[in-house]
């Protein structure tokens, strides 16, 4: 994969983390995933298509996803309740949206996200190499997978 | 001063009710996408201010945004979303924003970008 659609998600993550989270964190040195089975019962899933087509998971422990509601939100949050959720679909979407904008193309969007909670799979578009972004804070770990490719856009006469 | 919020995230509502608090008698309501967001439009309505996501469920921000400029309603609407690319900034104020303001923020810009866009639009004495 191009690294001009990994740079984006690395600004994002760490401006995300430092403007509305305020949990330290440490970028690990993205590589190559050989698998779709994700290391953390969490994930949120944005889509993306346009210029730009594939997805974006934000993986991470239900501890982690706990405590980085509590530093989105500003209140303590002790159980993966539907506002945990919520906030973990939201950080989710700010990486994704953050990133799509120094992504190739000016009309590439994002869906809502999704999240999944317990033991799960990933059926990433076929074909696509996933690029796994680890990242530590002092409340665990979680990674951010992106699979992406340039779509041809048919040319209008 | 009635503030309309209109964002499917409930975390980003709270995030914006916080900042919000310093305002002096607001009255908030809140909405989980544009089909909610023009129903309280029309039936809550007139709001001072209009606070709104783009993309959600149902209807985006952009299309609550042109439904409630055709209905000639002026309430001052500061877009706050993910969406930062120029084409999309010069698209929501050629729909009527008043301001806008990319995801992720911090409570100083959000609250000066609310200051901002009320004094900008506030009716003159």
């Amino acid at each position: 994969m191009d690294v001009n659609y990994i740079n984006p998600f690395l600004n994002s993550i760490r401006s995300v983390f430092d403007t509305m989270i305020q949990i330290p964190l440490t970028i690990g040195k993205p590589s190559l995933k050989k698998d779709a089975v994700p290391r953390y019962d969490i994930s949120s899933i944005i889509g993306l298509s346009g210029e730009v087509s594939g997805c974006v998971v934000l993986n991470l422990s239900e501890a982690l996803a706990m405590q980085l509601a509590s530093g989105l939100i500003g209140e303590e949050v002790t159980e993966i309740d539907e506002s945990c959720t919520d906030a973990i679909g939201e950080i989710a979407n700010m990486i994704a949206g953050a990133a799509k904008k120094d992504l190739p193309g000016e009309n590439n969007s994002i869906s809502v996200p999704s999240i999944i909670i317990g033991r799960h799979k990933i059926r990433y578009p076929r074909g696509l190499p996933i690029i796994s972004i680890p990242c530590d804070t002092s409340a665990g770990r979680l990674a951010v997978e992106v699979a992406l490719k340039h779509s041809r856009v048919a040319a209008t006469v | 001063m009635k503030i309309l919020l209109v964002d499917d995230s409930s975390t980003m509502r709270n995030i914006w009710k916080k900042t919000l608090r310093n305002i002096d008698d607001v009255e908030i309501t809140e909405a989980e996408d544009g089909v909610q967001g023009l129903a309280a439009v029309d039936e809550s309505g007139p709001f001072d201010l209009i606070l709104l996501d783009w993309n959600m469920p149902n209807m985006d921000g952009i299309t609550l945004l042109k439904k409630v400029r055709e209905k000639k309603i002026l309430t001052p609407v500061i877009m706050v979303t993910t969406e930062a690319e120029k084409t999309r900034i010069i698209e929501a104020i050629k729909a009527g924003a008043n301001n806008y303001l990319v995801k992720p923020f911090t409570p100083d810009a959000l609250q000066s970008k609310i200051q901002e866009t009320v004094k900008k639009t506030a009716a003159p004495a």
